[in-house]
């Protein structure tokens, strides 16, 4: 029982971090139709100015998540007006664009912050407390994560779903001048959902720093992860982004826990049968 | 449909391509040591990029995974080395060869499933696949360590026979000459023009008569051994593979190098990667830790503003000054 | 039964009904239109005798051999040849390139890695035939986005026609064209012999009554009337359907 809860816990939990980072990605990517592979590494940044804020200047945890989330969707909004803007349309130029841009902050990361490895940080209060239920105690940290994650799912679902907003950026990358003719400020509206995507994911970063850690090779790290949980859930909405990191999330952690030398597989075999069953994603829309 | 009389071969068509080849025959010997080597790894990349040219630039296949072939080759030949003690050229090459087909065989399969960026993000994931392999069974690692090293010289069995640094090279420009001649009948034969075809409108040729997806996963599945030679190269060249061989970052290179120079050219990626393997060498002298910052900016650079591709504004520059050579202005 | 059998065909996107238990034969050698207003399901009728698209439930019937599962290249080897209501030329080849891509379809190198594409003379013969009878020989080298319209649509409709194909369908030949260009379109279609059993899908009604021996009306989906040129034109429903009167 202990065995079952503690990995149900951590699986979901890891599952959260997993969805905040693709949830962004699934948007932009399934609704917007640009793709960001260096989204993995705006959570990363996220995740280096939270260290830089709480760690190295000593500041309060939650400032720190505020700023790297922040931080994150500053760079994510200039990725979009400075070069995603200008490649409407063209898949191949996005992926090799913003690949460049991976390599590039990969490395502008090892600059500044040299190349110091693991740093797993998270607010002490978190750390030190423990829950308990009867026999068994979960770490406070991965229950607010867990919390956090259901929250921010739950705000934007609801932005997807039942707002104006969500419709203009469903309808906006489908007919880009039809939405345009209505008045609509598709490009606001552009930088708005970059921006939140962005956000999201650099909060993410400092959030899960405890689970994921953080080194300059996060970036790239990140984004396979990303893109298990996208490829499992499918792409384009927020419930896929959610069901394909809960699942990738729970198969990770009862994986290592089962099979430990196939642990690194895991992942990849779930990707892997997805793809032959059902090619776009448990709940992505069949072409 | 009775025999059908082909046209007789163009040998003047041969003239640019035996003179590059005797320019790095020759070439070689008046340079210094260090840019020997860099000459070497050049090549290896070289075929590694027209390797990918056929399935990126011919074809429209964007593959975020080519260094599965690579890394399959390397650690071919590494293995060999490592577990059987054999540097033989015969078995660590043609054992190069047929891994990396087999494995495009089924990862070709898998992949093609999907198509656009779902294509991209699978090959991606399986390369990384493989670098998990490599990277966690201990039977693809030497002792004590990520990878496998020492890797020798290979031995072609001829007896007498002693390799260094130049004769490596000479080798390496041998397999690599012969490489580019078999893409280049390739590319020039119906199955690539075909490809072509394919890149340019899918729906079209399939309504011609082309089966799409079989040419897209035989495209797939020729390319790999290429990179496997490669890959194959590598390992006797730098005397060590590690996981690295899999991993994002190499299987960046062939797209730089055929962005650089031109895609679907074949001899643009070989620009490529003259440039990048030169730039790379250069900038580290200058800049030891920053140099792959640089490339990545003058990568992105290029993606914003240099669309054709190097090779192929030289090759229209060429084509405009032998026009206006043989034109008499009247 | 004729060369073309299409039996109960329907074909449903969602919830809509495009076409719905379409039925008739088409003999060999013959000339029918099909006509209707707009989205009466005509070009969705062409993909799925063409193979673009698999039919909701239904049979297509070709040469007495069933073909509704064969994949779209099959059916092309099988000498069906069909021409696009949109442009499907590659834009960026040149006029040439895609000649020589389009007879090459046929040929079983087409899967050949060593030899010269250009070297197949059976090939370039067809090229030059092709090009010289759309006229755009002098443009052979020019990438096909840089034609006009007409140009375009002449060289396609060209190229179809000497893939000597058993059955063609061509999808609104004269989109676009001016009088003069659409004379020419029906000059070509008057050249095809017997042995070529042609469909067309038109609006333009001079040129519907040029070319029909057999006329099939569609409307909403449905098979409203087939005949003659004479029995469509003085047929009470299609008068209705197009004028938007009925009398009585």
């Amino acid at each position: 029982m202990d065995f079952f809860l503690s990995n149900l816990l951590n699986g979901i939990s890891y599952g959260m971090i997993l969805f905040l980072i693709a949830a962004g990605m699934s948007i932009v990517l399934g609704i917007m139709g640009i793709t960001n592979l260096a989204h993995g590494s705006l959570y990363m940044i996220g995740a280096y100015i939270g260290w830089t804020i709480f760690v190295q200047l000593g500041m309060n945890f939650w400032l720190a998540v505020f700023a790297g989330a922040v931080v994150s969707g500053i760079i994510g909004l200039l990725i979009e007006r400075i070069f995603l803007k200008h490649l409407y349309k063209q898949v191949n130029e996005q992926v090799l664009l913003t690949y460049g841009l991976v390599y590039i902050t990969t490395n502008l990361v090892t600059w500044i912050w040299g190349g110091r490895y693991r740093l797993q940080f998270t607010a002490p209060e978190l750390d030190m407390h423990t829950v308990n239920l009867g026999s068994f105690s979960f770490p406070l940290t991965r229950i607010v994560i867990t919390i956090f994650g259901i929250l921010v799912a739950l705000i934007l679902w609801y932005l997807q779903d039942k707002t104006r907003i969500g419709a203009i950026v469903r309808a906006g990358m489908d007919d880009k001048e039809m939405v345009q003719g209505l008045g609509i400020n598709l490009e606001l509206v552009s930088m708005a959902v970059f921006f939140v995507a962005s956000f999201v994911a650099g909060l993410a970063g400092v959030i899960g720093a405890q689970l994921l850690s953080t080194y300059p090779g996060l970036g790239e790290n990140v984004l396979l992860l990303t893109l298990a949980v996208i490829i499992v859930g499918g792409i384009g909405s927020i419930q896929g982004a959610l069901v394909g990191g809960l699942l990738i999330g729970l198969i990770d952690n009862f994986g290592k826990a089962l099979f430990p030398q196939y642990a690194m597989f895991t992942i990849y075999f779930a990707m892997i049968i997805v793809l032959l069953i059902k090619p776009s994603g448990l709940l992505g829309r069949s072409k | 449909m009775s025999k059908v009389i082909l046209q007789k071969f163009r040998y003047s068509r041969l003239v640019p391509f035996l003179f590059i080849t005797l320019l790095l025959v020759v070439l070689p010997v008046f340079m210094p040591k260090n840019v020997q080597g860099i000459m070497t790894k050049f090549l290896i990349y070289a075929v590694f990029a027209i390797s990918y040219d056929l399935i990126f630039g011919y074809t429209g296949l964007v593959s975020l995974g080519h260094a599965a072939f690579f890394g399959a080759g390397g650690y071919a030949v590494a293995v060999l080395s490592l577990h059987y003690g054999t540097n033989s050229f015969w078995l660590g090459g043609i054992l190069a060869i047929i891994v990396s087909t087999l494995l495009a065989v089924v990862l070709g399969f898998i992949s093609l499933r999907v198509t656009g960026t779902y294509f991209l993000l699978l090959t991606f994931a399986l390369a990384q696949l493989l670098y998990s392999v490599a990277w966690n069974i201990p039977w693809f690692n030497s002792e004590g360590m990520q990878g496998i090293a020492r890797i020798n010289f290979p031995s072609l069995g001829i007896p007498g026979e002693i390799w260094s640094d130049a004769t490596l090279y000479y080798f390496v420009l041998v397999i690599a000459v012969i490489c580019y001649y078999i893409l280049r009948r390739i590319t020039k034969s119906p199955f690539g023009h075909a490809l072509v075809g394919i890149r340019e409108g899918e729906a079209r040729m399939t309504a011609l008569g082309y089966n799409t997806w079989l040419y897209k996963y035989m495209g797939y599945i020729i390319a790999a051994p290429f990179a496997g030679m490669a890959g194959a190269l590598f390992a006797y060249y730098s005397r060590f593979i590690s996981p690295a061989q899999f991993g994002l970052g190499t299987s960046f290179y062939p797209m730089v190098m055929a962005i650089i120079g031109g895609t679907g050219t074949l001899f643009g990626p070989v620009i490529g990667a003259g440039v990048v393997v030169f730039v790379e060498y250069f900038a580290s002298l200058i800049t030891p830790e920053r140099w792959p910052l640089i490339l990545g900016i003058i990568f992105v650079l290029s993606i914003m503003y240099l669309r054709s591709g190097l090779g192929v504004s030289i090759y229209k520059l060429w084509q405009k000054v032998s026009n206006s050579n043989g034109n008499s202005k009247s | 039964m004729g060369i073309l059998r299409v039996e109960n065909l329907t074909k449903k996107f969602g919830g809509v009904d495009v076409l719905s238990d379409v039925t008739f034969d088409v003999e060999a050698g013959e000339r029918l239109l099909i006509i209707g207003p707009n989205g009466a399901g005509k070009t969705t009728l062409f993909n799925l005798i063409g193979g673009q698209l698999p039919p909701t439930s239904g049979k297509i019937i070709f040469q007495d051999r069933d073909i509704t599962s064969y994949p779209a290249h099959q059916r092309a080897h099988m000498g069906v040849v069909r021409s696009f209501q949109l442009l499907t030329l590659l834009p960026n080849l040149t006029v040439q390139e895609n000649a020589l891509l389009t007879f090459h379809g046929n040929r079983k190198s087409r899967l050949d890695m060593f030899n010269d594409f250009h070297g197949y003379l059976d090939v370039n013969n067809k090229v030059d035939e092709a090009l010289n009878m759309a006229n755009l020989w002098d443009t052979r080298n020019e990438p096909v986005k840089l034609l006009s319209y007409g140009e375009q649509r002449r060289l396609e409709v060209v190229m179809s026609m000497v893939l000597r194909p058993k059955l063609l369908l061509l999808d609104e030949p004269t989109n676009g064209l001016t009088n003069e260009e659409s004379a020419d379109i029906v000059k070509l279609i008057h050249q095809l012999g017997k042995d070529v059993t042609i469909l067309v899908v038109a609006h333009d009604m001079d040129f519907v009554f040029e070319v029909a021996e057999k006329i099939n009306v569609l409307y909403y989906g449905g098979l409203v009337a087939k005949g003659s040129p004479e029995e469509i034109r003085n047929n009470a429903k299609v008068k209705e359907i197009y004028l938007g009167v009925g009398e009585n």
